[in-house]
């Protein structure tokens, strides 16, 4: 009872598999027309999958159910009198008239079903199919379409390097082809871009990156090589190919060449290498004025806010911060380097970092300046490249700074700290001598004690150099008494003894120039001397011999020093001359210590010096060929017999293969620095030059391009060719009669 | 022929005379043969005549007559129909002629006693048609585009080409750029008013040899609107021989050596180093010692350098023969300047300099400033100024003969190179050592005469040569005739047709080096200068052209109306006087 049922089913899952044929026969009619237009495969495909789709979506064939199904066979078949809806039914719930019926409808239909089909479209698109395919080959012989096919099927072929024979005699050799050919770029490890397999020739890639070449041929070659700026690197072979491994450095250009079996010699076109530069790192300093000043009272504390990139990644990043104190010769620099509040994690590409700078905790005062600037490294291999920011100033005011000025009321200066010399000493001293009968005896001392203290005074002088400790501490508390009588000493017992004499014009003030009162301030810089040979650095400033014929003399002085102060000037005279003597020799020593640095001249002949006599010398003759530097001259070369082959059409020769070639590799040196832009006229070269490219079009384009490579015109001055013509001649002749 | 009398017929006169014999003796053979049947005599005259008057039908005779009344109109390129109807109708009988210089028009002109001439005019090379002919040429109006231009289509390298012109009625916006002959633009500018626009346009060569260079009009947005060629011949610069003569060495010599020698040319440098001691430096020469200043020794150099206190401390007999070498060989003395220079008085330092009281001068178009003596050149007559620009001048040279000396007031040049403008300092020399280098002689010199050469149109050249025998021969190897000048005997001129567009070349049979090449425009080249200059030649040529009408003598034919009466009457007679005898 139930195979009505089960024809209706069959029925309807032929009416599903019929309308999805007919979907299928849509999609694969466009599909193949899609096909032969583009004459690609996977365009077919893809445009077949999706009308496929597309079609499904409106036509929906599984929506047919067995309540359809059943509703067009009463439609459309007599027999069935609308009864197939019973057949769905279960038997049970039916009555018995209905049974009936049922049974009925299932017995005409196991006749009728088979005779009809379920409505379909399947001649129709069968039809359509037909068509499209008729069309699409009629298309696609026709070769309308030729374009699309270029436009699609060109990511393929021009990527492969092609190679053309050089001599272009032997045309009917194979030619070899390249089968696989892979470029690999290997980048350095610290831009951690890894490695990159590409096909196109044309190559980009970071400065340092390794780059491997491998290609594979389908014909057995040999001698390949890689020309690669004017010279040429052979390609190692591996089992089934060639491979060449260089390293980027710079810019250039690169091409193939091999040989084949028969010997005939292949060369590719013309490729270009482009070096990427590696960016030192860029850094930025934000919301800082270059000038910072701070008072004393306030809070010294510069927030330093920067960001950091760079192109492949960042290695280090600090402060430099330079403190300067003092000023003028007593400038004094201390340099410090500061970290970033953050730690840096190497290999970032972008770093943002702050750092406080705390200037008291720099220890600056008052007066203090900073500066400070920031210097990262970035990972370049093997050098990293360094970038520093602007420097930036910090100040700390000193408002207490006083300045020197002569005022026009003040007209009168300190006078200076002087001494007198030795020899002025003994000259006093034997005029003191001399003036004795006619002199007081009051008058005789005071003068000799006097001479006594300027004696002192230059022993001083000469003390000071020596820095010699024993001597030093003796000079100081000299002083001191001198000025304030405090200490007591063996020396000073002296001077408290001659203190009547003395009282008012001891000292450098003799001429009483200035008031008295300065002559105890006179010799105060005496105590600057004083702490300044504290310093045993300052202490050594002679040699040995120099500070020991110093410390006699020093000696001697004291000597000299105690006769004049016993007013004994007589018996102090030949201390003095013998001071004298080895201050001269002190004073001497250092002047020869600078002459013998000095220029040392050459003998001189005294017999012939003076006279005039120039027979010796002879005139002097220099002769030198200049090579004449052209660096262009191929080129120019190039174009005019570019020309000529443009305008009288004149036949290629072998010579004009050379100048090409040589007008090749000097466009090629101009254009390192750019090679994208000249690339064309290259490869243009390189055509005419291996016979692919013989074309009045190609001429010009490549005279188009050496021309506009080509630099200025220098100025040279050179001869021109004139006809002097009698006439002229004659009239200008006449015009200087005139003048 | 009688006078006045011609035949139409003149070429057939002697077949139809001999003819006529024959006949008149046939007759008279076969009259003699009838002879008894009487009036012999009167049948032979009638006969005689009745044969003269055929043989007038055959010829037609003619008759000269003077006509002071034949007005012509000839129709040139660019006419306007309205201007030739109004013409027409107010000049009955006017000969309507349309110029074509394909077709002659000699033989319709001769039969004019006046003519008008409208549109851009005839070309020049038909002038001599209009020789005797009273000619009212009214032109047309200047046509819209380039109608003046020039520049030097003979240039050295290195040197700068100068486009200069005006242009009619430009569109506004249009740019005006010059290219070099592949396309690559040299200078442009864009025109912003309607009227007639001077424009200067340069450009400098980067190579020699042959090339066509274009004028290119655009309009605002790019489009190409009009190409007009600009052949140019660049030749380059020959190496110079330079003698540099210093009384002591002077860094100014040194790097002016330097720069000399660098490029290519042979520098001989003699500086004294102490009395009769001297230092000499060869670039790029074999060493020839330069003790004696012979004429030999001075004509070897193409340029003597010198500083003013060597110069001047010469000898008379030296110096004469600097001078010498100067003025007949045109040798190039540059003098170095010192002080010693400005106070030598004028009759023995060639140059006049007055003070001016600046110690610098800023070069033109930089910011560069020059240390300089305190003079300016005095103005003098045969003194010429070779770097001059607003202010004063700061080189010139003095014509002596066929040679020139200068001299500079610039102190030190080399601060230029110092301060690294090489290019001003490698301008600066070029500029005064061209001006006054020693010219290479040549055998001959080319001129052309049309400067817009066409196919199949005349080209007149002119060509100066010493040769006594040689002939011009063109690319396919035929002779150029040529026309010796009577009063400039080493001037020649000839006219060549030229047969192809392009460059074309002219050589001297017997001197393959000297080569004349010229380009063969295209008949759109320069439509509008053409055509102005067409313009302004005619009106010129018309303008004082005779105005009273000549007489023309025309041949009219004679009626022949005459001749048939007698023919008729003459065979007439001769038909019906045997039958009167007979009848008889």
């Amino acid at each position: 009872m139930e195979s009505g049922k089960q024809h209706l089913i069959k029925f309807n899952q032929r009416w599903q598999l019929l309308g999805y044929l007919e979907v299928f026969l849509y999609a694969l009619g466009i599909g193949l027309f899609a096909y032969f237009l583009a004459s690609n495969i996977l365009i077919g495909l893809t445009v077949f999958t999706l009308v496929l789709i597309l079609l499904l979506l409106i036509k929906h064939p599984w929506s047919h159910n067995l309540n359809t199904t059943s509703s067009y066979i009463d439609a459309h078949v007599a027999e069935a009198s609308f009864s197939t809806g019973l057949l769905l039914q279960p038997e049970e719930s039916l009555s018995n008239l209905a049974r009936l019926q049922r049974y009925k409808v299932s017995h005409e239909l196991k006749t009728r079903l088979g005779a009809i089909t379920p409505p379909n479209k399947v001649k129709q698109a069968s039809m359509v199919l037909v068509t499209l395919l008729a069309v699409g080959f009629f298309l696609n012989k026709l070769g309308l379409f030729s374009g699309v096919d270029d436009v699609f099927n060109s990511n393929v072929n021009p990527e492969h390097i092609h190679f053309i024979a050089k001599d272009t005699l032997s045309k009917e050799s194979v030619l070899p082809k390249i089968t696989n050919q892979v470029i690999s770029v290997s980048y350095p490890a610290y831009t951690r871009l890894g490695h990159k397999t590409m096909a196109e020739p044309n190559v980009k890639a970071v400065v340092n990156s390794k780059i491997d070449w491998r290609l594979k041929f389908d014909n057995p070659i040999s001698g390949v090589f890689m020309e690669r700026m004017g010279k040429s690197f052979p390609l190692q072979k591996v089992d089934d190919g060639y491979t060449i491994r260089q390293s980027l450095k710079e810019s250039g250009f690169y091409s193939f060449k091999f040989k084949n079996e028969e010997g005939v010699e292949f060369t590719s076109d013309l490729f270009s290498i482009e070096a990427l530069p590696d960016n030192p790192p860029e850094i930025e300093i934000i919301g800082l004025e270059q000038y910072t000043y701070f008072d004393f009272s306030d809070t010294k504390k510069i927030q330093l806010q920067s960001t950091i990139t760079d192109d492949y990644g960042i290695d280090e990043a600090y402060i430099i911060a330079t403190v300067s104190k003092g000023s003028g010769e007593s400038v004094k620099f201390r340099e410090e380097k500061l970290n970033f509040n953050q730690t840096i994690q190497r290999g970032q590409t972008s770093l943002s970092l702050g750092k406080n700078i705390d200037l008291d905790a720099l220890k600056m005062d008052v007066g203090d300046e900073l500066y400070f600037y920031i210097e990262a490294y970035d990972e370049k291999e093997p050098k990293r490249s360094v970038a520093r920011s602007e420097t930036y100033f910090a100040v700390i005011k000193d408002t207490i700074t006083d300045q020197f000025a002569v005022q026009g009321t003040l007209g009168v200066d300190q006078m200076p700290d002087y001494f007198r010399s030795q020899r002025q000493l003994i000259i006093d001293t034997e005029k003191l001598i001399k003036d004795k009968p006619t002199i007081s005896t009051q008058e005789f001392k005071f003068r000799s004690n006097e001479l006594g203290f300027d004696q002192k005074a230059l022993r001083l002088k000469y003390g000071q150099f020596m820095g010699d400790e024993s001597e030093m501490t003796e000079a100081p508390s000299e002083i001191e008494t001198a000025e304030a009588g405090e200490d007591h000493d063996h020396a000073e017992d002296q001077e408290n003894i001659l203190k009547e004499y003395s009282h008012d014009h001891d000292g450098d003030n003799e001429h009483n120039l200035v008031p008295s009162q300065e002559s105890v301030e006179a010799e105060d810089p005496l105590h600057d001397y004083l702490h300044n040979h504290d310093d045993p650095e300052e202490s050594t400033l002679f040699e040995e011999s120099l500070k020991t014929k110093l410390r006699k003399a020093l000696s001697i002085m004291w000597d000299a020093e105690l006769y004049l102060r016993l007013y004994e000037p007589e018996k102090s005279l030949p201390f003095q001359y013998d001071a004298l003597k080895l201050i001269q020799e002190i004073k001497n020593s250092a002047r020869i210590y600078v002459h013998r640095i000095g220029f040392d001249p050459p003998p001189i002949k005294e017999e012939s010096r003076l006279t005039g006599s120039i027979k010796d010398i002879d005139n002097f003759r220099k002769t030198e060929n200049l090579e004449l530097d052209q660096p262009f001259a191929a080129m120019t070369k190039a174009i005019s017999r570019l020309e000529e082959l443009i305008q009288k059409q004149v036949i290629f020769n072998e010579l004009d293969k050379e100048i090409f070639a040589e007008a090749g590799n000097e466009l090629a040196l101009l254009a390192i620095e750019n090679p994208g832009k000249y690339l064309g006229v290259l490869q243009g070269l390189k055509q005419i030059e291996n016979n692919t490219g013989r074309t009045i079009s190609n001429y010009k384009t490549v005279q188009k391009g050496l021309l506009s490579a080509l630099p200025k015109t220098k100025q040279i001055p050179g001869a021109r060719n004139t006809y002097t013509d009698e006439i002229n001649s004659l009239f200008l002749k006449q015009l200087e009669t005139y003048d | 022929m009688i006078d006045g009398f011609s035949f139409v017929h003149n070429v057939v006169l002697i077949p139809v005379f001999i003819g006529a014999l024959v006949l008149f003796a046939i007759y008279l053979y076969k009259e003699w043969v009838n002879k008894s049947r009487g009036s012999f005599a009167l049948n032979a005259i009638v006969a005689f005549v009745t044969i003269a008057a055929v043989v007038l039908l055959v010829l037609e005779p003619t008759k000269e007559v003077e006509v002071d009344d034949q007005k012509g109109l000839l129709l040139t390129d660019g006419y306007s129909e309205q201007q030739k109807d109004s013409l027409v109708s107010l000049n009955k009988g006017i000969k309507v002629l349309n110029y074509d210089s394909g077709i002659a028009i000699r033989n319709e002109l001769d039969s004019l006693t006046s003519i008008y001439v409208i549109g851009q005019g005839v070309p020049s090379y038909d002038f001599s048609l209009f020789n005797d002919l009273a000619v009212e040429y009214i032109p047309i109006e200047n046509p819209l585009g380039i109608n003046r231009l020039s520049y030097a289509n003979q240039i050295t390298l290195g040197e700068k080409v100068q486009v200069n012109g005006s242009y009619n009625h430009p569109i506004k916006g249009a740019f005006l750029v010059f290219e070099d002959s592949r396309g690559n633009g040299l200078d442009s500018l864009q025109f912003v008013e309607n009227g007639n626009t001077d424009f200067s346009l340069s450009g400098t060569p980067k190579t020699s040899g042959t090339y066509v260079y274009q004028l290119i009009i655009k309009d605002s947005v790019g489009v190409l609107l009009d190409t007009n060629p600009l052949p140019i011949e660049i030749k380059e610069k020959k190496p110079l021989r330079v003698l540099i003569l210093n009384n002591f060495p002077t860094f100014e010599t040194k790097y002016l050596k330097n720069f000399l020698a660098e490029e290519g040319h042979e520098v001989i440098v003699r500086s004294q180093f102490t009395k009769g001691k001297f230092k000499f430096e060869y670039f790029n020469t074999s060493s020839l010692p330069v003790n004696q200043f012979t004429d030999a020794v001075l004509n070897q150099f193409d340029l003597i350098i010198s500083d003013a206190d060597t110069y001047f401390s010469f000898g008379v007999s030296i110096k004469n023969r600097f001078e010498k070498n100067i003025q007949e060989s045109g040798l190039g003395v540059f003098i170095q300047p010192s002080e010693f220079l400005f106070d030598l008085h004028e009759s023995s330092s060639y140059f006049k300099f007055k003070r001016d009281a600046k110690d610098e001068i800023q070069l033109p178009n930089s910011a560069i400033t020059l240390e300089k003596y305190p003079y300016d050149f005095d103005e003098q007559f045969l003194v010429q100024p070779i770097l001059k620009w607003d202010g004063p001048c700061i080189a010139a040279y003095k014509q002596m003969g066929l040679g020139r000396v200068a001299t500079t007031t610039i102190l030190n040049s080399y601060q230029l190179l110092l301060n690294g403008s090489d290019e001003t300092y490698e301008n600066y020399w070029t500029q005064i050592l061209d001006a006054i280098i020693k010219k290479n002689n040549v055998a001959l010199e080319w001129k052309a005469v049309t400067h817009i050469p066409l196919v199949d149109e005349p080209f007149d050249i002119d060509l100066y040569t010493n040769l006594k025998e040689f002939s011009i021969v063109n690319e396919d190897g035929g002779l150029v005739p040529t026309v010796q000048k009577p009063m400039i005997s080493n001037k020649y001129s000839g006219t060549v047709y030229p047969k192809k567009k392009g460059w074309n070349t002219l050589k001297i049979n017997t001197d393959s080096a000297s080569r004349f090449s010229y380009y063969v425009y295209d008949d759109m080249d320069w439509k509008s200068l053409r055509t102005t200059e067409t313009i302004a030649v005619n009106q010129k040529r018309f303008k004082n052209t005779v105005n009273k009408n000549r007489t023309v003598m025309i041949d009219r034919p004679i009626s022949p109306i005459l001749c048939y009466i007698l023919f008729l009457v003459g065979i007439g007679w001769l038909w019906l006087s045997p039958k009167l005898i007979t009848d008889k």
